[in-house]
C-alpha cells in the first residue's frame, strides 16, 4: 500500500529527541511511550512503513490521540502529529471498512443543517417524553459503555433552534461597515441557538450585515474519524456554498469550525480544480475573537465585575496560534479582572467526540485541568469552542467548582447589552 | 528469558495495568534518543519503592536483564534494552515528597520531570540548577543516572553535586540509603558511586536534591564573531579574566541555521561562531561584567553584541538552544552525537581539528558546545539508508573522541557512555581500570541483570550478556 509522501516524510523526520513528551495531556496522566507523539509517530511508522505492526494493533495509539496538538511547538522539527494520526485514521479505516452509523452520519445527517436540527429534535423528544430520563436511570446509557457516561455532558435540548430559525435573527443594518457570513457550526442552532443569537448581536453591534447561509458541517468529525472523502465532499459543498455569497469574512466562534475551515487549502490540495477555490475560501474564515480584535472592538460597554480565566481551545492556540486576540478582549472588558491559569493551553479532554469514545481517559485530562482553573479562584471560566465549554462545564460540576462556564461571546454579548 | 508465568507474577505484584507486553508495547520501549534499538520482553510500571523492591526480587531470582527508565530522552544508547529482559519504567513515580527551603532540599520521586521541579521551586525563589536541554522532559532518576549536565554547570557543576541522598532498590530487591539529609555523612560516600553509574548499580527510587537561590536578575549576552576561533578563544580568555557566566555556550555556522529554521529566535545565520553568555547578578555587577566581556570579545574578533534583558528576549534564546538536538531533524533526521569534553585553552585546536575530520570523512558536523566547561557537542548528520555514509560518521565521531582524549579531556560531559562510546572506554581506560569498575560492579549485580551491556565495555571472557534480537 502506498502511503502519501509528506507523511512518509514526517515519519522519518522524527529523531525522538522526546521534548514533545512535555506536552502531551494523555502522557501526562498514564506515563506510556506510546502515548506520546514520538510513541504515536513510532507506531504508524512501524505499521504503514516498516509492516512490523498490523493496524489493528495501533488503534489504541492513533485512537487515543486527542489531536490537540500541543505537542507541536514542543517539537523542534515541527511535525504535525494531528495530521499523522488522522493519515493513520483514514487507513485503519480503509482497511476495516465502514459501518452505517459513521456514513449516515458523515454522508448524510451532517451535509444538511436542515436533517441535523431535525435528528437534534429526537433528542429534544427524547426529553419532553422523559425517555432520555429513564435510559438514565433505568442505566440504558451506561449499558453503551463511553459514549453513555458522556450523554450527562450534552445539555438539554432547546425547543427552537435550527440554522433555519437562527437565519432569520439578523436585523437590518443602515450603512454596514461589513458584510459577515456567520458559520454556526453544528452545536450552537442546534443545542444553544441562544449562543448564535449573542454572536448575531455581537457582529451587528460591529456595523457588520451578518447572513446565515446554510453550510454543512465544516467536515472535522469525519476527518478526525478517519473518513477524509466524506469531509472532502463537505469542504466542496462549502465552498460552493461561499461562492454565492458577496462577503468580507466568514465568521465562527466555534474554534474547531475555524481550524479546519482555514485548512481546506491543504484538504483539497491534490484537487487541482478545487485548490485554487479553496484558498479563496479558507482566506475568507475568521475565527470570531480574531475579527473583532482585527476590526477593532467596541468598547463602549456595561460593566462585568468578575474574576475571569481563560482556556484555549487547542484548535484556536495550537492550530491556529490565536491565543492574544480572546484575551485581548476579555481583558477589554471593563470590571473584569483576567487571572491567567496553569497550562491554559493544555486540552481539556473533550476533543470533538473524544470524550464519547475514551470517558476513562478524557475525565483524567480534564480533572487536570479543573485543578488548574479550581487555583485562579475565577467566577468566570471563558473559552471560545463550544466542545470546551460543555466539557469544562461538567467538569465544573463534577469537581464541584464554583465557576460559570461560558463562551467569550456569551460574555461580550452580556456586556453589550448592559449600555 | 522472560515466561507467560513470569509475567503474571509481575502482574500480581503490580497490577495488569502496570505490566505491558503487548507488540506494540514492546517496539515502543526499544528505544530512546539515540538511532540504538533492542527489543524489550516486558515493561513495568512500579508506583512505590516496595513495588521496585518486590520486582526486582522476581527479577533477581530469575535472573532476568533489566533496563531502569525515565522518559528514554537519553543519547547514549543507555536505556536501550538490547538484551531483553524487562523495561523498569519509573514515569508513575513522579511526585515531589517535600521542598524544604530552609535546608535547602526537595525530596523528590525519581520519574518526576526535571521542569516540573523547577516550576514548584521558581515561585519559593529556587532553582535546581542540572539543566539538561532537554529538562521539559527528562526525568530527575535519568539526571542523575547520567549525571546530566546543562548550560548552567558552567557555574554550579553537574548533577552529582546536587544529590545529598538516594534511596537505592539494589539487584535483589533490597531497598538501602546512601547519603541522606545532611551533607556530610561519615564512612564511605556510596552515593557518589551510584550517580552516573547509568543503572548499572541499582534503581533509585528516591532522591534527596540540594537547591539553591534563583539568581536576582539576569541577562544574555548574544556575541557574534567572524571565526570560530575567535569564538572559542574568547571563551577560554573570559574564564581566565575571573569571570564566571551563568552559563556560556557556542555555536556555529550550521548551528545558529538550523535552530532559525525551527523557531526564529534571532540567531545570527552569517557568522562562523556565535557565544550565548548568560550572566547572574545584580544591576551594577551586571554592567560591569557585560563591559569587560564585550572587551574581549572585541579583541577576538566580535563583529556585533546584542544584550537580552527582557524574560520574553531571554526565554526564546534559550528555546532556540535547547531545541537543538531536535531542531536537526529539519536538516537530517539522524546524527551521532559526541559529548567529549576537553580543557578550555584546547578548544581552538580541538574545533579546529574537527573541522578536518568532517573534510577528510566527507560528513557535515554541526557544532554547539557547552564552551564554558569545555564540553563539546559536535552532531555528525547522516543519511540512515546509506550505509557508508552512516558507517562514515561512526568513524569520523571515534577519531573525535580520540581528538579530545589526546587534548586532555574526556569522553562525555553529560550524556553518558550507554552503547554508543562503549568501545572508547577502553582507549580512555587502561585495562587495569576497567577491571575494577568491573569488580564494583561484580560486588553490586554479581548476576549482572542490572542494564547489563551498557557503561562498561565487555571483558573477553564475559560474553553472556551479548546483544540479542527478539524478533517482534
Amino acid at each position: 500500500m502506498p502511503i502519501a509522501k509528506e507523511i512518509a516524510e514526517a515519519l522519518r523526520k522524527c529523531n525522538k529527541c522526546g521534548f514533545c513528551l512535555a506536552g502531551c495531556p494523555i502522557y501526562k496522566v498514564t506515563g506510556v511511550e506510546w502515548e506520546t507523539a514520538r510513541g504515536r509517530i513510532e507506531m504508524v511508522r512501524s505499521a504503514l512503513l516498516e509492516h512490523r505492526l498490523e493496524l489493528d494493533e495501533i488503534e489504541d495509539p492513533v485512537g487515543n490521540c486527542l489531536t490537540c496538538n500541543n505537542c507541536v511547538p514542543h517539537c523542534p522539527a515541527g511535525l504535525l502529529t494531528g495530521d499523522i494520526i488522522f493519515y493513520a485514521r483514514q487507513e485503519i479505516l480503509k482497511q476495516r471498512g465502514d459501518s452505517w452509523v459513521p456514513r449516515l452520519v458523515f454522508r448524510k445527517l451532517l451535509t444538511r443543517p436542515s436533517l441535523l436540527h431535525q435528528a437534534s429534535l429526537l433528542l429534544r423528544l427524547a426529553d419532553i417524553t422523559g425517555l432520555r430520563a429513564v435510559a438514565r436511570k433505568t442505566g440504558l446509557t451506561r449499558l453503551i459503555g463511553d459514549a453513555g457516561h458522556a450523554e450527562a455532558m450534552v445539555p438539554r435540548t432547546p425547543a427552537a433552534g435550527g440554522v433555519t430559525a437562527i437565519a432569520r435573527l439578523p436585523r437590518k443594518i443602515e450603512n454596514p461597515k461589513y458584510k459577515v457570513a456567520y458559520f454556526t457550526g453544528c452545536y450552537a442552532p442546534n443545542l444553544a441557538p441562544e449562543k448564535a443569537a449573542a454572536t448575531i448581536r455581537v457582529l451587528q453591534k460591529h456595523q457588520a450585515e451578518v447572513t446565515v447561509p446554510e453550510f454543512a458541517c465544516c467536515g472535522l468529525p469525519a476527518a478526525g474519524y478517519g473518513d477524509t472523502s466524506s469531509a472532502r465532499d463537505l469542504a466542496r459543498r462549502n465552498i460552493n456554498i461561499a461562492r454565492q455569497l458577496e462577503v468580507d469574512a466568514i465568521v465562527t466562534p466555534c474554534a474547531s469550525c475555524s481550524s479546519f475551515l482555514k485548512d481546506y487549502t491543504k484538504l483539497l490540495a491534490d484537487e487541482p480544480e478545487w485548490s485554487a477555490k479553496a484558498k479563496e475560501f479558507s482566506d475568507k474564515i475568521r475565527d470570531l475573537s480574531e475579527f473583532l480584535v482585527d476590526i477593532g472592538l467596541v468598547t463602549e460597554m456595561g460593566e462585568v465585575r468578575k474574576k475571569v480565566t481563560y482556556h484555549d481551545p487547542c484548535h484556536l492556540a495550537h492550530f491556529q496560534k490565536i491565543t492574544e486576540p480572546p484575551r485581548t478582549i476579555l481583558k477589554s472588558i471593563s470590571g473584569v479582572e483576567f487571572i491567567e491559569m496553569g497550562e491554559a493551553n493544555m486540552c481539556c479532554g473533550a476533543a470533538g467526540t473524544y470524550a464519547f469514545k475514551k470517558y476513562d481517559l478524557s475525565m483524567k485530562v480534564l480533572a487536570r485541568k479543573m485543578g488548574n482553573v479550581s487555583q485562579t479562584g475565577a467566577d468566570i471560566l471563558a473559552s471560545s469552542c463550544p466542545a470546551c465549554v460543555m466539557q469544562l462545564a461538567s467538569g465544573a460540576k463534577q469537581h464541584k467548582i464554583p465557576v460559570n462556564t461560558l463562551e467569550i461571546v456569551e460574555i461580550l454579548d452580556q456586556a453589550y447589552r448592559m449600555t | 528469558m522472560v515466561t507467560e508465568s513470569f509475567i503474571k507474577e509481575l502482574a500480581k505484584i503490580l497490577g495488569r495495568e502496570n505490566v505491558l507486553s503487548a507488540r506494540k508495547d514492546l517496539l515502543a520501549y526499544s528505544y530512546d534518543s539515540t538511532p540504538e534499538r533492542g527489543i524489550p520482553e516486558v515493561i513495568v510500571f512500579p508506583h512505590n519503592t516496595a513495588q521496585v523492591s518486590a520486582v526486582m526480587k522476581a527479577i533477581h531470582r530469575e535472573k532476568i536483564p533489566v533496563v531502569p527508565r525515565g522518559a528514554g530522552t537519553n543519547l547514549s544508547g543507555g536505556t536501550v534494552p538490547t538484551c531483553g529482559g524487562v523495561v523498569l519504567e519509573l514515569s508513575r513515580m513522579n511526585r515531589i515528597l517535600e521542598i524544604d527551603t530552609a535546608n535547602r532540599r526537595a525530596i523528590v520521586e525519581p520519574g518526576l520531570v526535571n521542569l516540573d521541579l523547577q516550576n514548584a521551586l521558581a515561585p519559593l525563589g529556587f532553582v535546581f540548577p542540572p539543566d539538561p536541554a532537554s529538562q521539559k522532559s527528562s526525568t530527575l532518576g535519568g539526571n542523575v543516572g547520567e549525571n546530566a549536565g546543562g548550560p548552567h554547570c558552567l557555574k554550579y557543576g553537574v548533577t552529582s553535586k546536587y544529590v545529598c541522598g538516594i534511596e537505592v532498590v539494589l539487584a535483589d530487591g533490597e531497598i538501602v540509603e546512601l547519603g541522606g539529609n545532611v551533607e556530610d555523612i561519615p564512612g564511605y560516600d556510596l552515593r557518589a558511586l551510584l550517580i552516573g553509574a547509568e543503572g548499572i548499580l541499582g534503581i533509585a527510587t528516591k532522591l534527596v536534591l540540594n537547591i539553591v537561590p534563583l539568581p536576582k536578575t539576569s541577562w544574555i549576552l548574544l556575541a557574534v564573531f567572524e571565526t570560530l576561533d575567535g569564538a572559542s578563544q574568547a571563551v577560554s580568555d573570559i574564564i581566565s579574566s575571573g569571570i564566571v557566566p551563568g552559563a556560556l555556550e557556542l555555536m556555529d555556522k550550521t548551528s545558529c541555521w538550523v535552530i532559525e529554521q525551527s523557531i526564529s529566535a534571532g540567531y545570527p545565520t552569517d557568522a562562523e561562531g556565535v557565544l550565548l553568555i548568560e550572566l547572574e547578578g545584580l544591576g551594577d555587577s551586571l554592567n560591569r561584567q557585560a563591559k569587560d566581556i564585550s572587551e574581549i570579545c572585541r579583541k577576538n574578533k566580535m563583529r556585533e553584541l546584542r544584550l537580552a534583558k527582557t524574560t520574553a528576549e531571554k526565554t526564546i534564546l534559550w528555546q532556540g538552544r535547547r531545541g537543538f538536538f531536535g531542531a536537526v531533524a529539519r536538516l537530517c533526521p539522524q546524527y551521532v552525537v559526541m559529548d567529549g569534553t576537553v580543557p578550555r585553552n584546547k578548544m581552538v585546536p580541538t574545533l579546529r581539528q574537527i573541522g578536518k575530520i568532517a573534510e577528510q570523512y566527507k560528513v557535515t558536523i554541526a557544532n554547539v558546545a557547552h564552551a564554558g566547561d569545555g564540553n563539546l557537542h559536535p552532531l555528525i548528520l547522516f543519511d540512515v539508508n546509506n550505509e557508508q555514509e552512516k558507517k562514515a560518521a561512526h568513524e569520523a565521531g571515534k577519531v573525535i573522541l580520540k581528538t579530545c582524549l589526546d587534548m586532555g579531556g574526556t569522553l562525555t560531559g553529560e550524556h553518558g557512555i550507554g552503547l554508543e562510546k562503549l568501545g572508547s572506554m577502553k582507549t580512555m581506560f587502561h585495562p587495569a581500570d576497567l577491571a575494577a569498575m568491573h569488580h564494583v560492579k561484580s560486588i553490586f549485580d554479581p548476576d549482572s541483570i542490572l542494564n547489563p551491556g551498557k557503561l562498561l565495555p565487555a571483558e573477553e571472557d564475559n560474553s553472556h550478556h551479548e546483544r540479542k534480537e527478539i524478533p517482534v
